[in-house]
């Protein structure tokens, strides 16, 4: 569960980049965050896992505040940043053992669920190489599985079907959708309104740091009874503004 | 040549620009920072100036005023070339934007002028320093006229060419043949390390070659007056004499000829370059970030070893290791350059006629008691110098460049990640030391006793430089990098770091000396002031430092 409430954030002292945002992620479910190109997406992320933090407001992670109480807010989620260049000359391995060790996985555990999500996104063969030698699509997994490996209750995403092969977007959205089943949540930002029609549960449209709308899907079309697809409804909501 | 121009201005850009946040802090800071390497610099020119003046006074005496420029020329060629084999590894090799710019319809020659230009610019900093006082005051000195300054801005301009030239196409060739290579990231570090050998071999030869000349030819030159010693001055670069004969003849039409010849020299290195560069420079740059990669699965013994779990710490500085070991740039910079310096240092005493028995004279002052205090303070600041120079910790921040985020989001407490940098720092320091320390017994002799005591004062002193280091780069971090070359060498911070570490360690050494204060006394007074400087940087790490990292966004 994530509850934003009333957080601002400005560059520059004039800039606004995040406008008075309010937000709660269920238990649950999975939630998309939609908005155009520079809407305000990726600094809100940011705040949520601690990157950046608001001008004002509070944000906590299962109740936890993640400025009073960072290291404890920090270990409930999983985070897969928008740009999966890091820690390039670490191999595969390596990296997940990083992870694993900073997030205090115990070692029978973690051997476990490196097997398990290496067969799951097809990595096996490829741990032992430095994480340089993969392509975008390879190095976006194995990101995803070093922010999995210690099995966090709240998964934030940012455009994490970047890059990604059919089936390793579809075995992404099957784990998001098994996650959001065992009643845990799942926050991810995207521009691909395919994507969130699809899996989301609730969605919330941004654009110049202001939340425009916050629901279902179902509200949505509702809510836009005569623009007919998602894609025209975005469109409308976020050129009217 | 337009594309040229533009390519060339975007390099630049990219190499100095800074971000945009809070500009008017930085500017501050930046304008502070001018000012301290201006109050650190200003009494080495100075000094310099003066000394030249003397001695051109001197030299003038006997007709040889002239050799003051050709050894200006000299030392100034040979730094370059020295300098020039690592910008130019950099900026043509490993730098990555390389990639970016091979599908753009740029020529060959476009993209290595550009780069040679930048590192060209790079180097006229270098000359600033090391050449423009003695082509000043040598100006002074002889009154020189406004042609002796047109035509002194002319060979400043020209005159890192050739030892460039020279520099790139070793790069070149080796970099040629490296690149056949399947692990290019290793063979590339070892062509990094072969480029290396060949700067420390030619200062090794450079100073042989000085000691060569026996008294009595150079007294015979020194009889024959008429500048006769030049020649001898600028036999490494030959171009530099040339140079130096215009100089010294702006009054008469043999100077004006020379600098033709000159600027011939220089423009016939250019096309030599540009030459070579079209057979070699693309064949060894393709595919320059490539690594190898086996595709191999991981047997489950394998897996169980490498899944064992270790404290957040320990992983911490290993991969701050290992990436300082991987990265070409890192590990040439910073790994190399730690163990480095203690092998510079030794090469005069190698190369030298009279090196046996300099080795004795320091085994002797090592053996003696009552220079004990003065071996422990000398000791103390080699190791600020040494510990400080490799830029590990004080690069630490920069290196993360745009990926600095990470530390922000993984529940490890800042203090905790910024000891981790810090460690990274001392462990290679102490690497280091021991390096020394096993030559310093093989070659010195030195009792276990006073080794000890060394090492000690070894240890506070990479703690402290490392301290230092971080603090540095957490005030002025360098994040916005497109290569891993502009995050260590281009980075005033590792300036900033060596500045006041060998003030300290020049002060140490200078106050021990001073009063004359033996063994015990001064490991006490070194031990007690830096330690506590130690525990009190720890304990600002843990406060100011991690409110400094807080802010940086």
């Amino acid at each position: 569960m994530i509850e934003i409430t009333c957080v601002n954030k400005s560059y520059n002292g004039k800039y606004k980049a995040v406008d008075n945002l309010s937000l709660t992620i269920r238990d649950g479910e999975i939630f998309g965050f939609l908005g155009p190109n520079g809407a305000g997406k990726t600094t809100t992320i940011k705040m949520i896992t601690g990157i950046l933090s608001a001008d004002s407001g509070k944000i906590a992670i299962n109740g936890i505040d993640i400025e009073k109480n960072d290291l404890e807010a920090k270990k409930q989620f999983g985070f897969v940043p928008d740009n999966p260049d890091m820690f390039l000359r670490l191999k595969g391995i390596e990296y997940l053992n990083f992870m694993a060790d900073i997030y205090e996985v115990p070692s029978e555990l973690r051997k476990k669920r490196v097997e398990a999500l290496a067969s799951r996104f097809e990595m096996d063969n490829a741990l032992t190489d430095q994480i340089q030698s993969y392509s975008h699509g390879m190095r976006q997994k194995i990101i995803i599985m070093g922010a999995l490996i210690h099995e966090p209750e709240v998964w934030i995403l940012d455009e994490p079907m970047t890059g990604l092969d059919p089936k390793s977007s579809y075995v992404l959205k099957e784990m998001m959708r098994e996650h959001a089943n065992s009643g845990k949540s799942v926050f991810f930002s995207t521009h691909v309104l395919e994507v969130a029609e699809k899996i989301c549960d609730r969605v919330a449209v941004i654009n110049k740091g202001k939340i425009l709308f916050s629901g279902t899907l179902e509200e949505l079309r509702n809510h836009f009874k005569d623009s007919g697809s998602l894609e025209k409804i975005f469109l409308e909501m976020t050129e009217n503004e | 040549m337009s594309k040229f121009i533009a390519l060339t201005r975007i390099l630049l850009k990219t190499g100095t620009q800074s971000s945009s946040n809070k500009k008017n802090k930085k500017q501050i800071k930046g304008a502070l920072l001018g000012l301290l390497l201006i109050i650190a610099f200003t009494p080495m020119a100075v000094g310099f100036g003066k000394f030249l003046s003397e001695a051109y006074d001197g030299l003038h005496a006997i007709g040889q005023e002239a050799v003051i420029l050709g050894f200006g020329l000299s030392v100034v060629s040979i730094v370059i070339f020295f300098f020039g084999i690592f910008y130019a590894m950099g900026i043509f090799y490993f730098s990555m934007d390389v990639e970016n710019l091979l599908p753009l319809p740029f020529k060959p020659w476009h993209i290595m002028g550009a780069k040679f230009t930048v590192v060209l610019i790079y180097e006229y900093l270098t000359e600033i320093i090391f050449f423009a006082p003695t082509l000043i005051s040598y100006g002074i000195k002889s009154s020189g006229g406004v042609l002796y300054y047109i035509y002194g801005v002319i060979i400043f301009l020209l005159l890192p060419i050739v030892p460039l030239v020279i520099a790139s196409v070793i790069n070149m060739i080796i970099m040629r043949f490296t690149n056949i290579a399947k692990n290019k990231d290793r063979f590339r570090l070892l062509g990094g390390i072969i480029a290396m050998c060949f700067g420390v071999g030619i200062n090794i030869y450079i100073q042989r070659f000085s000691q060569n000349v026996s008294q009595s030819t150079i007294t015979e030159m020194f009889a024959k007056g008429n500048n006769s010693l030049l020649s001898f001055a600028t036999k490494i670069f030959p171009s530099t004499k040339i140079a130096v004969n215009s100089l010294i003849n702006t009054t008469n039409v043999q100077g004006f000829i020379n600098l033709i010849l000159f600027i011939m020299i220089a423009v016939i290195a250019l096309i030599i370059f540009i030459m070579l560069g079209e057979l070699l420079y693309f064949k060894g740059v393709m595919g320059v970030s490539e690594t190898t990669s086996k595709r191999k699965t991981l047997s489950n013994l394998e897996l169980i070893k490498s899944t064992s779990q270790n404290s957040s710490l320990k992983i911490y500085i290993l991969k701050e290791l290992k990436l300082l070991f991987r990265t070409p740039i890192y590990f040439m910079n910073c790994v190399l350059m730690n163990f480095l310096w203690p092998i510079f240092f030794m090469i005069p005493v190698f190369t030298q006629k009279g090196g046996g028995s300099q080795l004795k004279t320091i085994t002797k002052l090592l053996q003696d008691g009552r220079s004990a205090g003065i071996v422990l303070a000398a000791f103390f600041a080699f190791m600020v110098f040494a510990s400080c120079s490799n830029g590990i910790s004080t690069t630490a921040i920069s290196r993360e460049g745009k990926n600095l985020y990470v530390l922000k989001y993984i529940p490890m407490k800042y203090k905790q990640q910024l000891m981790a940098k810090v460690l990274s720092a001392v462990v290679l320091g102490i690497a280091g030391m021991i390096m020394v320390s096993i030559l310093g017994i093989i070659l010195f002799k030195i009792s276990l006793g006073l080794l000890l005591l060394m090492l000690i004062v070894g240890i506070v002193g990479i703690l402290l430089t490392s301290f230092i280091g971080i603090f540095i780069d957490l005030n002025f971090p360098k994040l916005q990098w497109n290569t891993e070359q502009e995050a260590v060498k281009r980075n005033f911070n590792v300036m900033i770091s060596i500045i006041i570490c060998l003030a300290l360690g020049g002060l140490t050494v200078f106050i021990i000396i001073k009063f004359e204060i033996t063994k015990w006394v001064a490991f006490t007074l070194i031990l007690i002031v830096y330690g506590f400087l130690d525990i009190m940087l720890y304990y600002l790490v843990g406060t100011k430092g991690v409110e400094m990292l807080r802010k940086i966004e």
